[in-house]
C-alpha cells in the first residue's frame, strides 16, 4: 500500500480523538537538533470542522482486537485497515515538521496482537524521532490500556503529554459498550502517569538534568451523548479527574453514530454539539474561574440550559450577589460576572489602579457590556436608562452565536419548549451507581 | 504674535527616524499634528518640518523609554511601529507624551483612548505573528526551505527568533511579499534584508508528493458531521490561505503575491 493511502486511512481512523493541543511544554530549539515547543501551543491549520490542527494525529495501526461498540475501528467493522512501520511514521513526521505543517506528533493506536506489542511499536517510533533525529518538537502519546507498566513508563519518558481515554462517563456504560476494557485497565495507567509526573517534578528539583517524564501532563477524553449520564454527573466526574489525577485537560467528544445497535443512539441522531459546547464552557469555569461543579448544576437541575451558558445561568440564579462595583469588587467576583473573561478581569484590575473606570472604558477594555451591564456598577451607577428585569437579563444572556453555529445539530428554536440536551440514547436503563471514581 | 508651533513632521521611515521626531518635538516644545514617512508624502495644510535622523538623539530617546516609562512601554513602541496602519506615528507620539507624564502606569491606563488604541495595535501584530508561526509553509528547493507570506504588519522581526530556534540546522528563508523583505537563515545566523523578487533553485523531486500527502491528511482529518466553515474562518482568516498548501488552489512553487495591494516597501533595511 502506498504511504499516502496509509496516511489517509490512519488519519481518518484517528480523527475522533479530540485533543490536538500542543500546549504545556516549553522547550527552546538547540543547535544540532530539530524543533522546539511553545508553552501556549501553536495551531498550524484548522480543518473544515473548525478544529485546530496542531499535531499529526494518526494511529500506528487501525487494526484492533477489541470490539468497542462506539468505535469506528472495532474488530467487527468492515473498513480498510493499514499500519505504519515505525520508520515510515518517523520519517513522515520529520518531513511534515520541517515544512512547518505540524507542531509534532499525536500517536495513538488500535490494539494489534496485544497491548504490549502495540506499545512497543509506538515506543520504537518515538525512539527514532527523539534519538536518531534529535527531535525536540511536541509528542502526545496515548497510553495503551492493559500494557505493562514498564512500557508506559518508557512511553512517558519520550512523550510530552500522555493520555488515557476514560471513554465513557461511567463505569457501567463502559462495561456495557466495551466488554474488553475494564476499569482498572484505564485508571491504573492514569494513576501511574500521575505518580510519574509527581516523582519527576521532585526529581527535577533535586537534579536539574533529571530526564523529563510527560512534562506537558496528562489528559483524557470521554464521549458525550452515547450513554444516558446527565451533565451534572459528567461535570462532577470531570472535577474529580482534575483533583484526583491532576489532569491538564478533560476533553468531551459529541457522539457521532457509527453503527446501529440497541445499546446506542439511532444512526440518524445528530451529534450533540451544543451540549458538548456547554460542557466545555463549564470545564473552563472549573479551571480558570474558580467555580465548583456543585455550584453550576444541582440535583433539581442536572442539565445545562440550552439557551444560556453556565456562567450566565449561575449569575441569574444569584442576582442577590449583584450588582457589584467595578472599581472596588474583588477580582474573584469580577470573574463571575457574565461578559467578563479572565483577560478583561485582569485588565480591569490593572486599569482601575490608575483611574476610576466608566462603562465606556469597560467597553474599550473588552467587556461584553450587553451582558455585564446587568451585574455591574461604575462609580455607583448602572448604565443610564437601563431597566433591570429578570426577563430582560435572561434575553441578554442568550448568545445568537451559540444557537446559530453550535445548535445547528439540534435545530433549537427559541420559542419552542426548551428541548432536553440529554437522553439521546433509547432503550437504556438509567445510569445510577457505577461511577468512575 | 504667537510662535508657530503646529507642524507636520516628515522623517525617513525608520524607527530611529521616528525616535528623532520624538526628540525634536520635545526639545522644541512642539506638538506635531502629523508625522509621516518621506515615502508617503501627503498633501498637508500644515508647514512641514523635515526631521533628520541622528543616531545619538534616537539612542537617548530609546534608553529613556526603559528608564522613564517601562520596558513594557518600550516593547509596545517597538511592536506598534511594525504595524502598517497609517497614523501609527502620531499615536505612538501621543502615547509617549502620556508615558513621560505618568511613568510605568501608562500601560495600565486602558480606559485612555490613546493607550487603548495602541494596545489593540500591539495585540493585533502579536496575534498576526503568532498565527504565522503556525501558518507559514515551507517548500523544499534543493537544500533550501522557502516560504512566502503576505502579512498586514511587518512581522518578520517578530517571528524570526522562533523559526531560527526551531529550525536551527536548516537553511531557510521566509519572503514577505507585502513588505518586500526576506528573512534569511543559515545555521548559526539570520538577517532580514530588502528583496522584491527572489531566484530560487528548482523544487526538490519529492516536494509535490509531500504537499499532496498533507492535503490528503487535511481532508481526512475533518469530521463531516461537524462541518463548520464559519468557525474555521474565525480562526484562519481567508487572507492567509493563498500560501497554505492545504487550502490554497496554487501549485507548488507559485510565488506571485495574492493581494492586489501595492507593496509597502520596508524602509531603511540594508
Amino acid at each position: 500500500m502506498e504511504l499516502s493511502e496509509k496516511l489517509r486511512i490512519l488519519a481518518d481512523s484517528a480523527k475522533y480523538d479530540v485533543a490536538c493541543t500542543s500546549s504545556g511544554a516549553d522547550r527552546q530549539g538547540a543547535p544540532g537538533t530539530l524543533g522546539s515547543c511553545a508553552a501556549a501551543g501553536i495551531c498550524h491549520t484548522f480543518s473544515a470542522d473548525g478544529r485546530c490542527v496542531s499535531l499529526l494525529k494518526v494511529l500506528m495501526t487501525n487494526c484492533c482486537v477489541y470490539d468497542c461498540k462506539y468505535c469506528v475501528n472495532r474488530r467487527s467493522n468492515d473498513i480498510p485497515r493499514a499500519s505504519f512501520t515505525p520508520r515510515e511514521l518517523a520519517d513522515l513526521t520529520i518531513q511534515f515538521y520541517r515544512r512547518n505543517y505540524i507542531e509534532g506528533l499525536f500517536l495513538s493506536s488500535g490494539i494489534l496482537k496485544n497491548p504490549d506489542y502495540t506499545c512497543e511499536r509506538m515506543i520504537e517510533t518515538l525512539s527514532i524521532l527523539r534519538g536518531e533525529y534529535q527531535f525536540r518538537g511536541y509528542i502526545h502519546a496515548k497510553a495503551i490500556p492493559g500494557a505493562d507498566s514498564r512500557l508506559i513508563a518508557a512511553l512517558g519518558a519520550l512523550a510530552d503529554r500522555m493520555s488515557v481515554n476514560i471513554e465513557l462517563p461511567s463505569r457501567d456504560s463502559l462495561s456495557r459498550l466495551c466488554p474488553d476494557k475494564s476499569k482498572t485497565d484505564i485508571l491504573k495507567p492514569m494513576d501511574q502517569i500521575r505518580t510519574g509526573i509527581l516523582q519527576n517534578r521532585s526529581d527535577l528539583v533535586r537534579y536539574r538534568h533529571a530526564p523529563a517524564f510527560a512534562p506537558a501532563g496528562q489528559s483524557t477524553q470521554m464521549i458525550i451523548g452515547a450513554t444516558p449520564e446527565d451533565d451534572r454527573r459528567i461535570l462532577t466526574l470531570t472535577q474529580g479527574l482534575y483533583r484526583r489525577f491532576g489532569l491538564k485537560r478533560v476533553f468531551f467528544s459529541a457522539y457521532i453514530p457509527v453503527q446501529e445497535d440497541s445499546l446506542l443512539p439511532a444512526l440518524d441522531t445528530k451529534p450533540p454539539l451544543l451540549r458538548e459546547h456547554r460542557l466545555y464552557q463549564a470545564d473552563w469555569l472549573l479551571r480558570f474561574y474558580g467555580f465548583e461543579a456543585e455550584e453550576l448544576l444541582s440535583e433539581d437541575a442536572p442539565n445545562f440550559d440550552p439557551f444560556i451558558d453556565p456562567k450566565c445561568c449561575w449569575a441569574l440564579r444569584h442576582m442577590d450577589l449583584f450588582p457589584i462595583e467595578v472599581n472596588t469588587a474583588p477580582y474573584e467576583m469580577l470573574l463571575r460576572v457574565p461578559g467578563v473573561g479572565v483577560k478583561s478581569a485582569l485588565r480591569i484590575a490593572a486599569a482601575r489602579r490608575s483611574s476610576s473606570l466608566t462603562f465606556d472604558a469597560l467597553k474599550k477594555i473588552g467587556v461584553v457590556l450587553r451582558r455585564a451591564q446587568y451585574f455591574l456598577l461604575c462609580q455607583g451607577r448602572t448604565v443610564p436608562g437601563l431597566r433591570i428585569t429578570p426577563a430582560g437579563a435572561y434575553h441578554a444572556m442568550i448568545s445568537r452565536n451559540d444557537l446559530g453555529v453550535l445548535g445547528g445539530g439540534e435545530q433549537l428554536s427559541l420559542y419552542s419548549a426548551a428541548p432536553a440536551l440529554t437522553g439521546t440514547a433509547k432503550n437504556l436503563p438509567s445510569a445510577g451507581e457505577g461511577g468512575w471514581l | 504674535m504667537s510662535v508657530q508651533n503646529t507642524w507636520a513632521y516628515e522623517y525617513d521611515g525608520s524607527l530611529d527616524g521616528f525616535l528623532c521626531c520624538v526628540f525634536d518635538g520635545f526639545s522644541r516644545r512642539e506638538d506635531p499634528v502629523q508625522i509621516f514617512p518621506e515615502q508617503e508624502t501627503q498633501a498637508t495644510l500644515y508647514p512641514v518640518r523635515r526631521v533628520e535622523t541622528d543616531p545619538t538623539h534616537a539612542g537617548r530617546v530609546w534608553r529613556s523609554l526603559d528608564k522613564k516609562i517601562s520596558p513594557l512601554a518600550r516593547e509596545w513602541v517597538e511592536k506598534g511601529f511594525l504595524c502598517s496602519c497609517p497614523g501609527k506615528e502620531l499615536l505612538l507620539y501621543r502615547f509617549l507624551k502620556l508615558g513621560y507624564q505618568r511613568g510605568a502606569a501608562v500601560t495600565n491606563m486602558l480606559g485612555e483612548p490613546v493607550v487603548n488604541r495602541l494596545f489593540s495595535l500591539v495585540r493585533g501584530i502579536r496575534q498576526e505573528a503568532h498565527l504565522l508561526t503556525g501558518f507559514v509553509r515551507f517548500e523544499e528547493h534543493q537544500e533550501v526551505l522557502a516560504a512566502r507570506i503576505e502579512p498586514k504588519g511587518f512581522v518578520l522581526p517578530l517571528i524570526a527568533p522562533h523559526f531560527a530556534g526551531r529550525f536551527s540546522g536548516e537553511a531557510f528563508l521566509i519572503h514577505d511579499l507585502t513588505h518586500g523583505a526576506v528573512l534569511l537563515h543559515r545555521p548559526g545566523e539570520y538577517r532580514i534584508i530588502a528583496a522584491e523578487h527572489l531566484e530560487l533553485p528548482p523544487l526538490s523531486p519529492g516536494e509535490a508528493e509531500f504537499q499532496r500527502m498533507w492535503k490528503g491528511y487535511y481532508d481526512a482529518i475533518a469530521i463531516r458531521e461537524r462541518e463548520n466553515p464559519r468557525c474555521r474562518l474565525c480562526h484562519m482568516p481567508r487572507r492567509y490561505w493563498a500560501h497554505m498548501v492545504e487550502v490554497s488552489p496554487r501549485g507548488p512553487g507559485d510565488d506571485t503575491p495574492c493581494s492586489p495591494l501595492p507593496s509597502q516597501a520596508v524602509r531603511a533595511l540594508p
